[in-house]
């Protein structure tokens, strides 16, 4: 069980209530696990501007091919869910879990970071890297990973790591997070390709003494 | 302007090029044609490996755009094997576009969605 839970609600942003005008910049996710498309606008600002019928000033949607692929996925899912309600009710909760089945597995993948190639458009998202640096963590004895976020920095390919850890309290923490840090750095340049520049750790629990942790469970999620 | 057929030929083309890359295991199909497959569920054991595969113009008409999201296995550096697809789907489109006489720049991104079974390894 992740140490935090992704899916609470933060207390919203300052300024959140105010006049939404679609614009990318300054955005703040309204909620935790909100997508941020590779043009920068939040996925559900999207939706919401699909529904209500964008601003005529704002042609961004309509030129922008992430939000429209946004706004076809949900056409699709709009115009099947009316056809079931008109036709056939029984089906619309096979539909309804159909599409969460999939929303969630999409929404699992989590923010996409760019891989260290300055030249051209690779990516990896946050749950397959953090799988990964999670499996580094948990290499070094007395250590096991709890969460693990990537966030883009700046422009170019950089990416923060921050990681919670359980950890035994049989060696001084220091040089155990230490010992974790540097496997996660050299996990992310030896397995990814991903251009680390820091990795934050928090020891948030005791790893209490005892049999070594059987091989991690497939979690599917970045945290 | 290529005909739909055009377009389906260039996923195909796209999507033979990265499953032939040592390393990627699967096409992770693109959250549209997945909801579509969900809407329609008795397509949706059938999903090809195109639907991981997003062809669209570039924003000014001048090209093509395409994006691959893929699934690796686990042993080669992700950014290795991006790499590699994103080289050669776009040498297999740029061949693709030339021998129909419709040769026009290609931009190629590729993202990883997945590293299968790599919690195996510990």
């Amino acid at each position: 069980m992740a140490l935090d839970d992704p899916h609470t609600r933060p207390p919203e942003p300052p300024g959140a209530e105010g006049p939404r005008n679609g614009s990318a910049a300054g955005d703040v996710p309204p909620f935790a696990g909100d997508e941020v498309l590779p043009c920068g606008r939040l996925l559900s600002r999207v939706w919401e501007q699909a529904w209500d019928a964008p601003p005529a000033a704002d042609l961004h949607p309509v030129s922008c091919l992430h939000c429209r692929e946004a706004v076809e996925g949900l056409a699709t899912v709009n115009a099947a869910a009316r056809a079931l309600r008109d036709e056939d009710p029984p089906g619309l909760h096979a539909l309804a879990d159909r599409v969460m089945d999939v929303v969630r597995a999409e929404a699992r993948f989590g923010r996409l970071l760019p891989l260290a190639d300055p030249d051209w458009d690779l990516r990896i998202a946050e749950s397959a890297a953090a799988k990964v640096l999670r499996q580094a963590a948990d290499t070094v004895p007395g250590s096991r990973a709890a969460t693990c976020r990537l966030i883009p920095e700046g422009n170019g390919t950089d990416v923060r790591v921050t990681m919670t850890l359980a950890a035994a309290l049989d060696r001084p923490l220091p040089e155990r997070v230490h010992q974790v840090r540097r496997s996660v750095l050299h996990s992310a340049g030896q397995d990814l390709g991903l251009t680390v520049t820091a990795v934050d750790i928090t020891v948030a629990d005791v790893l209490e003494p005892g049999p070594t942790p059987g091989p991690r469970l497939p979690t599917g999620g970045g945290a | 302007m290529m005909t739909a057929t055009g377009t389906t030929a260039l996923l195909g083309v796209a999507a033979e090029a990265a499953l032939a890359v040592p390393g990627v295991a699967a096409l992770q199909p693109h959250l549209a044609r997945r909801l579509a497959a969900a809407a329609a569920p008795t397509r949706a054991d059938t999903t090809p490996p195109e639907a991981g595969i997003r062809a669209d113009r570039a924003p000014d008409g001048s090209g093509w755009h395409i994006e691959v999201r893929c699934v690796l296995t686990e042993g080669r550096r992700a950014l290795d094997i991006a790499r590699n697809v994103h080289d050669r789907v776009t040498d297999a489109l740029i061949t693709h576009l030339a021998t129909h006489a419709a040769a026009e720049p290609v931009t190629v991104a590729v993202t990883v969605t997945g590293i299968a079974a790599w919690h195996d390894a510990a």
